[in-house]
């Protein structure tokens, strides 16, 4: 086991690692270590082989990997980003003047890095059939969308036969057009809510395009095969989402493809005693993307479920540049410091401390809590009518942020309100995030901000 | 005759009405016209041949006029590497009619791959007569 300092460590390579380190050495960060678990870079964007990404921020209808290929492409100009694949987190543990990352891979076995600042992109996790409770046998043939997309797609295996596709989410509505192009049927795509929580264009693109059934308000109350899957029984639901069996029907199919939904996987997080947002299931953050614990920053889909990668890319790169930052401001404090402790006289060494602010017993050490901004220098965001999570949830009052906001259910022309800025939309729906930029001229005076959507009075 | 179309050009996912508005005698006509139809200039979305309605910018228009004319897409898959387990992934370089998908699909199924290959290398030029050719979509040594 051996010990290596540096300045930021990023757990996790997929667009959020790899923006935010991007940013972070072009903002003159020193020492980056990039760190992913699986062999390659990219994260999910790897399996993720259709188009629509990067309409946003690269002006052009890429591929999963052709956005990631953009940013690794970059990762070649700077030598201070060192990249350990393979290679896992297991802990990170925070002390007075460092964050201790502990990692292992097969070669280099256990490493301690002392991290000035961290950035999680770990990204997110699916959810099984165990979190939905399916009733039924356990036979082959039940697959998480991913799963059956990296098989596909990454592997070249073909799930099944005929398939269902349970959750209308846009893993669920891009595997359903996928297994379509591979000579797969898929009989149906069922959802449980009364709306599709996928984009639109997924559902044009890939539903409609190959005219395959989606049934709202419905559910798999059970599965059926003993080795392998041989139907499943749909039935609709009421609006407490109890399904009605009586009206309920069987479809034979040999596959079952779950995208029940996404989590946010944090289980370092919790380990480093950073507070999540039961809404969101990530970190809380401020404007410049910091945790609650300072000197770690979260950023991606850990922080909370993107529908578009653009939006990833555009919070890790501030995420990048606040921990450059934060690092910055360390060092000059910790320079300050060692001025201090060197100078001679008394009186020096007093200013010395009045202006650094440091209030640590042990000399030549820093208390990051030092360079923190004040608490008065935040605004809580609260998430009012109709709105389910905002991110970020703490805004720093000098300094324009912009708002991701996820409404709890669909509505017709309605204000979206924040402060003293309101906006009209015509259509919100909760699988399409609402990105409100917002200047501090709309913040209010109270330490607390609301966000609300109304119904427009026009 | 009236279309609905919900515009995909970008994630506000707007919802456009298209009405045609010929003459009875050539109704349809730029329906029955087989491959692409040049979509409508700027100003010209809304002349003679419809009116469209619902959208918020100039591409929605040129997106619900292309629908209803010319419908294309991108398609994208993967494609077997010589020597190796994992697949190549693969794309239109361009959009392509979306009644030759399939033609694409099967074409791709039959291609194997020799490494290295760049992302945006051309795999095949024409890929199932399409006359849009067939990229990689990432590196691969």
């Amino acid at each position: 086991m051996h010990e290596v300092n540096v300045d930021l460590l990023i757990v996790g390579a997929g667009p959020a690692g790899l923006a935010a380190a991007i940013a972070a050495a072009e903002a003159g960060t020193g020492e980056i270590v990039l760190i992913d678990r699986l062999a390659e870079l990219g994260g999910i964007l790897q399996q993720c082989i259709h188009n629509g990404f990067g309409l946003r921020f690269f002006k052009e209808e890429l591929t999963g990997p052709e956005y990631a290929q953009r940013f690794m492409d970059k990762l070649a100009d700077f030598p201070q980003i060192t990249i350990k694949t393979e290679t896992m987190v297991v802990d990170i543990a925070r002390d007075q003047r460092t964050n201790r990352v502990t990692t292992v891979n097969a070669r280099d076995g256990l490493v301690i890095y002392n991290a000035s600042a961290v950035i999680l992109a770990m990204g997110c996790r699916e959810r099984p059939r165990g979190a939905i409770n399916t009733p039924g046998t356990r036979p082959a043939g039940i697959y998480t969308a991913g799963s059956a997309q990296r098989l596909m797609n990454v592997e070249g295996f073909l799930p099944g036969r005929r398939a269902v596709i349970l959750g209308s989410g846009d893993i669920g509505l891009i595997m359903a057009r996928r297994l379509t192009l591979e000579g797969i049927k898929v009989e149906a795509v069922i959802e449980l809510m009364p709306y599709s929580s996928g984009l639109t264009r997924n559902i044009v693109q890939c539903l409609d395009d190959f005219g395959i059934p989606l049934y709202l308000g419905h559910t798999v109350t059970e599965i059926i095969g003993r080795d392998r899957v041989e139907g499943v029984v749909v039935a609709p639901v009421d609006s407490n989402r109890v399904p009605d069996l009586k009206r309920a029907f069987r479809v034979d199919c040999d596959t079952l493809v779950l995208s029940v939904g996404l989590i946010p996987e944090n289980e370092l997080s919790l380990q480093a005693g950073i507070e999540l947002d039961q809404a969101t299931g990530g970190p809380t953050v401020d404007s410049d993307y910091q945790t609650n614990v300072p000197g770690i920053f979260a950023c991606g889909n850990v922080v909370h479920v993107h529908d578009l990668v653009d939006d990833v890319t555009e919070e890790s790169i501030v995420a990048g540049r606040s921990a450059a930052a934060f690092v910055r401001n360390l060092r000059a404090q910790r320079t300050q410091h060692a001025q201090c402790a060197q100078s001679e006289q008394r009186v020096q060494r007093e200013q010395c401390e009045q202006r650094g602010g440091g209030d640590s017993g042990d000399s030549g050490g820093s208390d990051v809590s030092s360079i923190q901004p004040a608490k008065d220098a935040f605004i809580t965001i609260k998430a009012g009518r109709n709105v389910r999570s905002v991110v970020p949830q703490r805004l720093r009052r000098d300094r324009p942020s912009v708002l991701y906001i996820r409404v709890a259910n669909p509505e017709q022309d309605v204000v979206i309100g924040a402060g003293g800025l309101r906006r009209k939309l015509r259509h919100v729906t909760p699988g399409e995030t609402v990105r409100l930029t917002m200047a501090p001229e709309y913040f209010p005076e109270e330490s607390q901000l609301t966000v609300t959507v109304e119904k427009s009075e026009a | 005759m009236k279309h609905e179309i919900t515009c995909t050009a970008c994630p506000m996912g707007c919802r456009i009405t298209v009405e045609l508005e010929e003459p009875e005698g050539v109704r349809g006509s730029a329906l029955s016209v087989p491959g692409p139809v040049p979509g409508p200039g700027p100003g010209t979305a809304d002349a003679s041949h419809a009116k469209i309605t619902g959208n918020s910018c100039r591409r929605g228009a040129e997106y619900a006029w292309e629908e209803i004319t010319a419908p294309k897409r991108v398609v994208t898959s993967v494609v077997a590497v010589k020597g190796r387990s994992v697949m190549l992934p693969v794309r239109t370089a361009r959009p392509v009619p979306k009644q030759s998908i399939f033609n694409v699909m099967d074409a791709i199924r039959q291609i194997e791959v020799v490494l290295p290959v760049q992302a945006g290398q051309v795999l095949v030029d024409n890929i199932a007569g399409t006359g849009v050719a067939l990229t990689a979509s990432k590196n691969m040594a």
